[in-house]
């Protein structure tokens, strides 16, 4: 439903990976106006090979279409990076990529 | 007599005239815009002791150099705030802000890596202060960078 991109990117001492969700992030502050009820992301998860590597909790505070970054220091090359999220709503989306 | 009728008029004038203005769509936004709480208790407690509690079990902090925030001095737009912090050796990540009706803006947790690095962009209502705490060997770092929203007039 939002497309979700993850970007890989070496670094001298490790792997940095930067998550894009493009998700509106409502805060339900006009909903009693008409406008769209909360709708934001809750929680995000990086997984190394599977296992899990950093687990972020989000809330409406979290600007519109967020990016996430973290850093993995003992990725090697032909790792798994996985990240999923979760919104309010119930909505989910992942992406995945392979360290080069 | 007279002084109490009149008194009685004017109270049922002005009480009309909030009931009227208390429905004008602006007003009513403003009221509004506060209704929505989020249903986890950390997100929607105003008070950072009870989400240092809520994360870490304890909310003595002290001032820590070691935790490294990189934001912009100044941020063109309330909406987004770009951030990064490095903490090493954290175990547990609090990323609150001092403006927002709700301090906390995210958390971070099982960090796996020696050095949590942290990138993410905020929402800060007007200019203060990004604070971040860090849960490391049982005890509670904090640290603090100020970022000034431009297009708001700060008086000192």
């Amino acid at each position: 439903m939002y497309p979700t991109r993850l970007k890989i990117l070496p670094r001298d001492t490790g792997i940095e990976a930067h998550c894009e969700v493009l998700h509106p992030m409502y805060s339900g502050k006009h909903s009693e106006e008409g406008g769209p009820s909360a709708n934001y992301i809750t929680q995000l998860v990086f997984r190394l090979n599977g296992s899990i590597h950093a687990e972020f909790f989000l809330g409406k505070f979290v600007s519109k279409h967020p990016v996430i970054g973290t850093f993995f220091e003992n990725a090697t090359s032909g790792d798994q990076i996985e990240v999923s999220w979760q919104d309010i709503s119930g909505n989910q989306g992942q992406a995945s990529g392979t360290v080069e | 007599m007279l002084n109490k009728r009149r008194f009685l008029q004017k109270s049922t004038r002005w009480f009309a005239l909030g009931t009227l203005v208390s429905l004008l769509p602006g007003v009513r936004t403003a009221f509004a815009s506060r209704n929505f709480v989020d249903p986890r208790p950390e997100f929607a407690s105003i008070d950072t002791k009870l989400i240092l509690e809520f994360y870490f079990g304890q909310t003595e902090a002290a001032d820590d150099a070691t935790i490294q925030i990189n934001a912009p001095l100044v941020s063109g737009s309330t909406q987004l705030v770009p951030f990064s912090i490095i903490a090493p050796g954290a175990e547990k990540l609090v990323v609150t802000s001092t403006v927002n009706p709700q301090p906390l803006i995210l958390a971070m947790d099982q960090i796996r890596e020696t050095t949590a690095v942290v990138k993410a962009r905020a929402r800060m209502q007007q200019t203060g202060d990004i604070v971040c705490y860090v849960l490391r060997n049982g005890q509670i770092g904090r640290a603090s960078r100020r970022i000034m929203i431009s297009g708001h007039w700060e008086n000192n």
